[in-house]
């Protein structure tokens, strides 16, 4: 069934005047926007075949997003509306808008949304725990943090799904307030055949420090992206991630840090492999807006190559409008040493088991980087698997 | 220190003649204009055949938007042919005529000339003004002309190479208007074999008030042969908007190795929307050397093809930003063969609020095994009111190649200033100094005249504004 504005009404019908007014507002601007561009630059694309974003709509409603967690609170989105109808009005869709098709769809079609709120001065000893479940064939998630001052949290989001084909869109808010220290990992390991496009940001405030993790491993095409804003002074952000596309995947990571204060400082590092007839493409950003001196940014992606017919990509970007800063950053492309293979098959290893210890020096120093104990030895394991 | 903004003076670049033009396009770009162009130089019909192509093409394609704003351009403000006089192909310093001998004397041919390099051709409004080719390189059958007279004297060569396979008039829309208004410019040809040890050079030249440079350089530089080619530029101020679409179009041949070096010193009102781009062969060698510190607003993008094995590519690249400039420049690299390596070191300083962006591609292709590129990019900003932006485009497609890229963005390290007065320097001479070693790799690159040139631009530019 096609989306028109009748069927929005009616399918939302008990829900609040605000989400209601949100999802008309958003159809609108969706029915507006120009068809969706996979190219970037003069001829790098990377495009999902045989996708009609048009034709996409609701189908049944999931519940699939589940979180647990001690000492912090866990509502759905619209549990938490009836209870700070203002937190919510201030912060839903306050880092994603209608930006393309795919994000006006979203805030349109939004099906479960869930809402956690670490209260202030909460150190959570445990990690928070999403498990995000792909069962319905059109899926769209909305996750809205809040972590108040002087908080200290970790959420560890797993992706997967039940089925092999479908379409799945979500997106993640998270807004930081003074002297929080947040972790976010989200790892995806979705069916071979299904579309994923994930957006995850965070507002960061205050000396505060906002770490992002991503695994890539599932899905035939992801388009994803964390980005940071670094808003307050004296913030700083991490963002890490892996990837491992083989087979016919298509993966387009992005992640990017906007310094709008002084004293900000972002940290990325991303590592991934391409395998068999996969394609990648990775896009970082670092934007040091006017008024953000001192700051300091660094971008780092490396992609190995480990057969014929893979395609990598990589943009790398530097937007910078102030000069008390420092900047920098890094791309490479290329095989596993040969040298260092020979070496290790000359020490008694045979060629499968050298290449495997050699990826795994790969991403050695990106899973050395990550805060959090336990998205360090998840992402070790996927890791694992996806070698074996 | 207080910010002391002090305009440079241009008046050696800027410098202006009394227009002495013989004939005038009427202003703007239409079929009309590109037959009095074709017809006042008596070109051969598929010349004319071309020109008329590409001016479909042209009209027929957007103006990008994906780089800086072009909106104020009016290409219907242009006067896109302005030919001088008849007395366009000097060999004779003294009869050259003196206020064209005025400018270029303040640009330095004549003491360039002294020199004794190899020729100098230079181009004073669309027409070659003055042209020169020593004796021995003439007889070794090098070919050293203006684009006019080598497109009558030597057709063939010219309808093989001319805007074909290198830059194809098809390929953007300023390239499709180069070619239909096309004029002037050099061609070169060095056979098989031949060494031409000191550089060749031209300085080209805008003079009349809204009139276009569209000049053209082809250079074919044939097996195992050697050549080296200077160009500069300088343009006189002017309150209308000046348009600078050159194209200039490579051939390196098997085993050949070119080096281009350019300084484009563009007065503040050109839009240089600038073509370069070098197709190269089996073990041939490509050097760009290419200094931006002119125009309001530069796209210029130098490429390499490396489409035979072991081709080699080193560009190294300097932009200059002042107070209402757009740098917007980068390398391309194609890796099309086996064994094809690129070695790319792109340096930008911004100052006054002036802009500069690195857009570089460096892209791999199936089959280029081994391929290597590099890729370095150093951006200084001396004020923060200035931008400097980096967006590198890397495609690779061959699993077996080697690809690096690095790009650092940062103002002058105040610990080098403080170590450079503790050493009895004042702050400003340790500015200029760490400047002047910023752009070392690249004036090294140059001839002793223009390094100089380079560095005093610079130097003047940076001139009692830093702080």
């Amino acid at each position: 069934m096609a989306v028109t504005q009748e069927y929005i009404k009616q399918l939302y019908i008990d829900e609040p005047k605000f989400f209601q007014n949100k999802r008309l507002k958003a159809f609108e601007i969706f029915k507006t926007l120009p068809k969706l561009s996979f190219r970037h630059g003069i001829n790098i694309v990377i495009s999902p075949d045989n996708l009609n974003i048009d034709e996409i709509h609701h189908e049944g409603s999931i519940q699939s997003l589940n979180a647990k967690g001690e000492n912090v609170e866990i509502l759905s989105l619209h549990e938490a509306y009836n209870k700070y109808p203002e937190l919510i009005e201030d912060n839903f869709s306050s880092l994603v808008s209608e930006e393309d098709k795919i994000t006006a769809l979203h805030l349109t079609l939004w099906n479960k949304g869930l809402f956690i709120r670490i209260p202030k001065n909460t150190q959570l000893t445990k990690p928070v725990e999403i498990s995000t479940l792909m069962n319905s064939k059109r899926q769209f998630e909305y996750i809205l943090i809040i972590a108040e001052d002087n908080t200290q949290a970790t959420i560890l989001e797993t992706i997967k799904s039940t089925l092999e084909e479908g379409y799945r869109s979500s997106i993640v808010e998270i807004i930081v307030g003074n002297n929080s220290n947040i972790q976010y990992g989200s790892i995806q390991s979705i069916g071979k055949n299904c579309y994923n496009f994930s957006i995850n940001r965070s507002k960061i405030g205050r000396d505060s420090h906002m770490e992002w993790f991503s695994g890539t491993f599932g899905s035939k095409f992801t388009r994803f992206e964390s980005a940071s804003l670094l808003k307050g002074e004296g913030a700083s952000t991490k963002n890490l991630g892996a990837f491992f596309a083989s087979g016919n995947q298509q993966f387009d990571i992005s992640t990017s840090a906007i310094h709008m204060s002084p004293y900000t400082t972002s940290d990325m590092l991303i590592k991934g492999i391409a395998k068999d007839k996969s394609k990648t493409l990775y896009r970082g950003l670092i934007d040091i807006k006017e008024n953000a001196k001192e700051s300091n940014g660094y971008q780092r992606q490396d992609t190995l190559l480990l057969n014929e017919g893979v395609e990598a990509n990589a943009i790398p970007k530097l937007l910078i409008g102030n000069n008390e800063v420092k900047c920098s950053h890094g791309a490479t492309i290329g095989q596993l040493d040969k040298e260092k293979i020979f070496y290790l098959m000359s020490r008694g290893l045979n060629k499968n088991e050298a290449e495997t210890e050699m990826i795994k020096g790969f991403f050695n120093p990106l899973i050395k980087k990550i805060s959090s104990k336990d998205v360090k030895s998840y992402t070790k394991k996927m890791v694992m698997e996806r070698l074996r | 220190m207080a910010e002391q903004i002090l305009e440079i003076n241009r008046e050696l670049y800027d410098h202006m003649n009394p227009e002495r033009s013989v004939l005038k396009s009427p202003k703007g770009i239409n079929e009309e204009v590109v037959r009095l162009i074709s017809k006042d130089k008596n070109e051969p019909e598929w010349m004319l055949q071309k020109r008329l192509q590409a001016l479909k093409i042209f009209q027929s394609m957007k103006t990008p938007t994906w780089g800086p704003d072009l909106s104020k351009l009016d290409l219907n403000e242009i006067t896109y042919y302005t030919k001088v006089d008849e007395r366009s192909h000097a060999t004779d310093w003294d009869e050259v005529p003196e206020d064209i001998k005025r400018t270029f004397e303040k640009l330095g041919i004549p003491e360039v000339e002294r020199k004794s390099l190899a020729g100098a051709g230079a181009q004073y409004d669309s027409m070659n003004a003055y042209h020169n080719l020593k004796k021995e390189w003439a007889e070794k059958g090098v070919i050293f002309e203006d684009c006019d007279t080598a497109l009558k004297k030597y057709p063939e060569l010219f309808q093989k190479y001319f805007m074909t396979q290198c830059v194809p008039i098809a390929d953007h829309k300023f390239a499709a208007l180069h070619a239909s208004v096309w004029s002037g410019g050099t061609f070169i040809y060095v056979p098989k074999g031949v060494k031409v040890t000191v550089p060749l050079q031209a300085y080209f030249r805008i003079n009349a008030g809204g009139s276009g440079q569209f000049e053209h350089t082809l250079i074919i530089v044939d097996e195992g042969a050697e050549m080296q080619y200077i160009e500069a530029c300088s343009a006189p101020q002017y309150n209308k908007s000046n348009i600078h679409a050159g194209c200039v179009e490579i051939y390196v041949k098997k085993g050949a190795r070119v080096r281009y070096s350019s300084i484009e010193n563009w007065s503040k009102n050109t839009y240089n929307l600038n073509t370069k781009r070098a197709i190269v062969e089996e073990d041939g060698i490509m050097e760009w050397i290419n200094g931006n510190n002119g125009s309001c607003t530069t796209m210029l993008y130098p490429s390499s093809l490396l489409i035979g094995k072991r081709a080699r590519t080193e560009m190294i690249g300097i932009a200059f930003a002042g107070n209402g400039q757009n740098q917007d420049t980068g390398s391309k690299v194609i890796h099309m063969a086996p064994d094809t390596s690129s070695n790319i070191i792109a340096k930008s300083i911004s100052k006054d609020g002036g802009i500069t962006t690195y857009r570089g591609l460096v892209k791999i292709t199936k089959g280029a095994v081994n391929a290597k590129s590099n890729v370095e990019c150093d951006a200084l900003m001396v004020d923060n009111i200035s931008r400097s932006d980096t967006i590198p485009y890397i495609q690779i497609l061959e699993n077996k190649s080697e690809i690096g890229h690095e790009a650092r963005t940062g103002k002058i390290s105040q610990e080098k200033i403080f170590y450079l007065m503790s050493r009895g320097l004042s702050e400003e001479e340790a500015k200029k100094m760490i400047v002047s070693g910023f752009i070392e790799p690249i004036t090294k690159q140059l001839p002793g005249e223009y390094a100089i040139e380079l560095n005093r631009l610079i130097e003047l530019e940076m001139e009692g504004s830093l702080g």
